[in-house]
C-alpha cells in the first residue's frame, strides 16, 4: 500500500470505519512507516483529545430566561427531601425563635419596674446581659409549656410537605403573637 | 428506558402543555446545545443568546418533529442553522472554510510540547488548536468526537450530505493535524 492511499484510510481506522482485512493491511504499513505512523498518531490524539474535552454550560438562568419568553411556568427541579425536611425544621425553629424572643421581651418588661428599665436603659452592657437572662428564662419556661405541643407539632411537621410545614409554622408563629399581644394589652399579675 | 422512548414522552407531554416536561428537556440537552454553538460563535454571551433561540425555536416548533430521527440531532439542525445566520449576520468570514485563509501557525504553546501533551493541559492545547480553525471545521469535529454522532446524524444535524460531512471531516482533521505537527508535535 503506497503513502498516498493510506493517507485516506488513516482517517477511517481512527473512525473505526474500516473493514478488519484492510485496517490490519494499514496497521502493517504503520509499523514500516514513520511519516504515516506519526500522522496516525496525530489523527488519534485529536479525536481522543477532542473526546475528552468537558462540556460547557450555559448560565444558572438560562431556563427560566427560555421559558419566560415562551410564557410558560418556570418550575425548577424539586427539591430534595433532605433539603426539604431542612428547611422545614429552619422555618419551625425560626418561628419559635421569634415568638421565644417575643414573649421573653413581653415577660420580663412587665416584671420590670418603669425604675429598673431606666437604670438598666443607662448601661447598653447591663441591659443587653439582663435581655439574655430574661430570654434564657422565657426559652426554659416554653421549653416546658410547648413541650408536649412540640412533639406533636414535630409530628404534624414530620409527615408533611414543605408547604403544609411552611403553613403550620406560620400558624404557630401567629397563634403565640396573638397569645402574647393579648397577654400585653391586659393589665398583668403575672 | 431507552433515550429515544423518554424524548417522545417529553416531546408529547410538551405539546400537551406540560411546562415542566419541557423544563426537562432543556436540562437534559442544554450543555450539549450550548457547547456546539460555543464552538461555533466562539463567545459565551452570544452563544447563550443562541442556544435560548434554539429552544424557543424547537419548543414553537415541536409540533413538526419527526421522532424517526434523535430529537438532540433535531435540536443540533435549528441550533447550528441559528449559529450560521448569526455568523453570517456578524462575521461572514468566520464561515469560510477556505483553507489558505487559516493560517496553520497557532499561538506558541511556550513550552516543551511533548510536556504539556501529556500533563493535563493537554486540553489547553487541544482547545488552542481547535480555536484556530474555520467555525464549521470546529462544528463537525465536536459532533463527531465530543458528540459522538454518526455521518448519518451529523448529516442530518447539518443538513449537509453524508459524503460533505466525510470531506468537510477529512479536511477538518487534517488540518489539525497539519497544526500539532508544525508545533512540534509528532
Amino acid at each position: 500500500m503506497e503513502c498516498q492511499e493510506i493517507k485516506y484510510k488513516l482517517q477511517e481506522l481512527v473512525d473505526g470505519s474500516l473493514e478488519k482485512d484492510e485496517a490490519a493491511a494499514v496497521r502493517k504499513h504503520l509499523k514500516v512507516c514513520h511519516d504515516c505512523a506519526t500522522d496516525y498518531r496525530l489523527l488519534a490524539l485529536t479525536a481522543q483529545a477532542i473526546r475528552s474535552l468537558p462540556l460547557a454550560g450555559p448560565g444558572p438562568l438560562f431556563n427560566a430566561r427560555i421559558m419566560d419568553s415562551l410564557g410558560l411556568d418556570y418550575l425548577p427541579g424539586r427539591i430534595r427531601p433532605a433539603a426539604k425536611w431542612l428547611l422545614g425544621t429552619a422555618l419551625g425553629l425560626s418561628s419559635l425563635w421569634i415568638a421565644v424572643l417575643g414573649l421573653g421581651l413581653h415577660l420580663g418588661l412587665i416584671r420590670t419596674d418603669p425604675g429598673r428599665i431606666y437604670s438598666l436603659a443607662k448601661s447598653t452592657v447591663g441591659l443587653l446581659a439582663d435581655l439574655q437572662v430574661i430570654v434564657i428564662r422565657a426559652g426554659l419556661r416554653l421549653a416546658d409549656l410547648f413541650g408536649l405541643a412540640g412533639k406533636i407539632f414535630s409530628t404534624l411537621l414530620s409527615g408533611s410537605n414543605l408547604p403544609v410545614q411552611a403553613a403550620i409554622s406560620a400558624a404557630i408563629s401567629l397563634g403565640l403573637m396573638v397569645l402574647i399581644s393579648r397577654k400585653i394589652h391586659q393589665p398583668s399579675n403575672i | 428506558m431507552e433515550r429515544a422512548e423518554q424524548d417522545q414522552v417529553l416531546v408529547n407531554k410538551c405539546l400537551a402543555g406540560d411546562s415542566r416536561a419541557f423544563n426537562r428537556l432543556i436540562d437534559l440537552y442544554k450543555r450539549q446545545v450550548f457547547s456546539l454553538i460555543l464552538r461555533l460563535v466562539g463567545n459565551q454571551a452570544d452563544a447563550e443568546d443562541i442556544a435560548q433561540e434554539t429552544f424557543i425555536k424547537a419548543y414553537r416548533g415541536l409540533a413538526g418533529y419527526d421522532p424517526s430521527h434523535p430529537l438532540l440531532t433535531w435540536l443540533f439542525r435549528i441550533a447550528h442553522n441559528s449559529a450560521i445566520d448569526f455568523l453570517r449576520a456578524r462575521k461572514p468570514e468566520a464561515l469560510s472554510i477556505n483553507d489558505d485563509q487559516n493560517p496553520l501557525e497557532v499561538e506558541d504553546p511556550g513550552v516543551n510540547l511533548e510536556e504539556r501533551m501529556e500533563a493535563s493541559s493537554q486540553h489547553q492545547l487541544i482547545e488552542g488548536v481547535l480555536a484556530s480553525l474555520p467555525s464549521l471545521y470546529r462544528e463537525i469535529l465536536v459532533l463527531r468526537h465530543q458528540q459522538e454522532l454518526s455521518y448519518q446524524e451529523i448529516a442530518q444535524s447539518l443538513g449537509i450530505p453524508e459524503g460533505t460531512v466525510k470531506v468537510r471531516l477529512f479536511r477538518a482533521r487534517d488540518l489539525m493535524r497539519q497544526k500539532l505537527s508544525r508545533m512540534g508535535y509528532g
